[in-house]
């Protein structure tokens, strides 16, 4: 317990809301639960730690991320769970709905009411448009960043002055095999992690497919916040006995953190003359 | 089995039931007022191109003489953001009325929230109608 409550604050340290005045007390708060361990088995800090991390998804209706909500609902989660009597088991069950919760409803976002997703449009546009993905668009998609530019340039005058669209653009052809490989990975991942977390019977694989959805998905999806909160809750979740996947929760939230600091696949497209 | 006692039980269940709770919210709001799927608290982000970012906020002046379109000061740039996120009539009343407070004489107002749809052949945008409104 003590080691989740700690890769918890960590966490809660690491990414904090992006206003000041949210991010501070939130930051103190976490700060002085690694510092002062008693501090952090205290339902009572937790339940402050709630608060810090509930009000900003009032206060940025409607703009706080996914990841914000799913921290103020770890940080709930913590504080009923140190008012238990076997905490440890109360939060293990907490985590594992958390993040069949999360995937569940992401995978009915994409694989039922998204009217792109599943055709594989929305990887190809974002392959394009998104800067976290242009590396990969370079890497594996035969993408040029000429292509990306000219596209980057036609949507933002799209989009701001209501000009037409250049009949002219084309689509780099290794794009779209690229983008279906993306859509079909992330449909079987999800709904993979979403069922093995909400149905008993294929809890043997929880651990293997959110550590691999960890070590995979943010390589090139820098959302660090919400890949620190799964490994987060995956180390919470996980059984007495399963030392070997909490080690590798804690590496795979390193890892994450070393994907983001670390221009890798930049390095890669330099080293292999692709820029 | 060993079952964990009943009150353990329940508040375990708080956390998540919450989660469930404002994602169906979330999933309604996006079915009455096209709350962006990206935001809201209901994990639909990288599901769909329907986001804020690629909406965009159109005001217009009517009058008998046609239409005429009114630009967003940079004051309204927030309001104007989360019109484009959460584009419910209030949101767009509220823009409206922030737009007459701020430029004297405006006649009637329509705002629109246009959204972009990809084609799925060559990815040409195509400009989607998702709110409008007309304040007198």
């Amino acid at each position: 317990m003590d080691l989740v409550l700690r890769v918890c604050l960590l966490v809660l340290l690491l990414d904090a809301p992006w206003f000041w005045f949210q991010r501070v007390p939130l930051q103190l708060v976490s700060g002085l639960g690694l510092l002062w361990p008693a501090f952090a088995r205290d339902a009572r800090s937790w339940a402050l730690l709630t608060v810090l991390t509930s009000w900003p998804l009032f206060w940025n209706w409607p703009f706080s991320d996914n990841h914000d909500y799913l921290r103020a609902f770890t940080a709930l989660s913590v504080t009923l769970a140190l008012t238990c009597a076997e905490p440890q088991r109360a939060l293990r069950t907490s985590a594992r709905l958390l993040i069949g919760g999360t995937f569940f409803f992401a995978s009915l976002w994409k694989l039922v009411l998204s009217p792109d997703w599943l055709d594989g449009t929305f990887f190809r546009v974002t392959l394009l448009s998104d800067p976290r993905f242009h590396d990969l668009a370079v890497l594996l998609g035969g993408a040029s960043w000429e292509t990306l530019d000219a596209f980057d340039t036609a949507l933002t005058a799209f989009l701001s002055t209501g000009s037409g669209w250049p009949g002219a653009f084309v689509e780099p052809p290794g794009l779209r095999p690229l983008a279906l490989a993306l859509t079909a990975f992330t449909a079987l991942i999800e709904t993979g992690i979403a069922a093995a977390f909400l149905w008993p019977r294929l809890a043997r694989v929880r651990n293997v497919l959110l550590i691999a959805f960890g070590a995979t998905t943010f390589a090139f999806a820098t959302v660090r916040g919400f890949g620190f909160l799964l490994m987060t809750l995956g180390l919470a979740q996980c059984e007495e006995d399963e030392r070997r996947a909490r080690i590798a929760y804690v590496a795979t939230l390193f890892l994450i953190e070393a994907y983001r600091s670390v221009p890798w696949s930049r390095m890669l497209i330099d080293a292999l003359g692709l820029s | 089995m060993h079952r964990l006692p009943p009150r353990v039980e329940r508040r375990a269940l708080v956390a998540p039931l919450l989660l469930v709770t404002l994602a169906l919210a979330q999933l309604a709001g996006s079915a009455a007022f096209r709350l962006s799927p990206w935001k809201g608290g209901g994990f639909g982000m990288f599901s769909t191109n329907d986001q804020g970012g690629l909406r965009s906020v159109r005001v217009l002046e009517l009058s008998a003489g046609g239409e005429r379109r009114v630009a967003l000061p940079q004051a309204l740039e927030r309001l104007q953001s989360h019109v484009r996120e959460a584009p419910q009539r209030s949101n767009l009343e509220r823009l409206a009325a922030e737009l007459r407070r701020g430029t004297e004489g405006l006649g009637r107002l329509r705002v629109e929230v246009w959204g972009t749809q990809f084609s799925p052949v060559d990815l040409a945008p195509e400009r989607v109608l998702v709110a409008r409104f007309e304040s007198r």
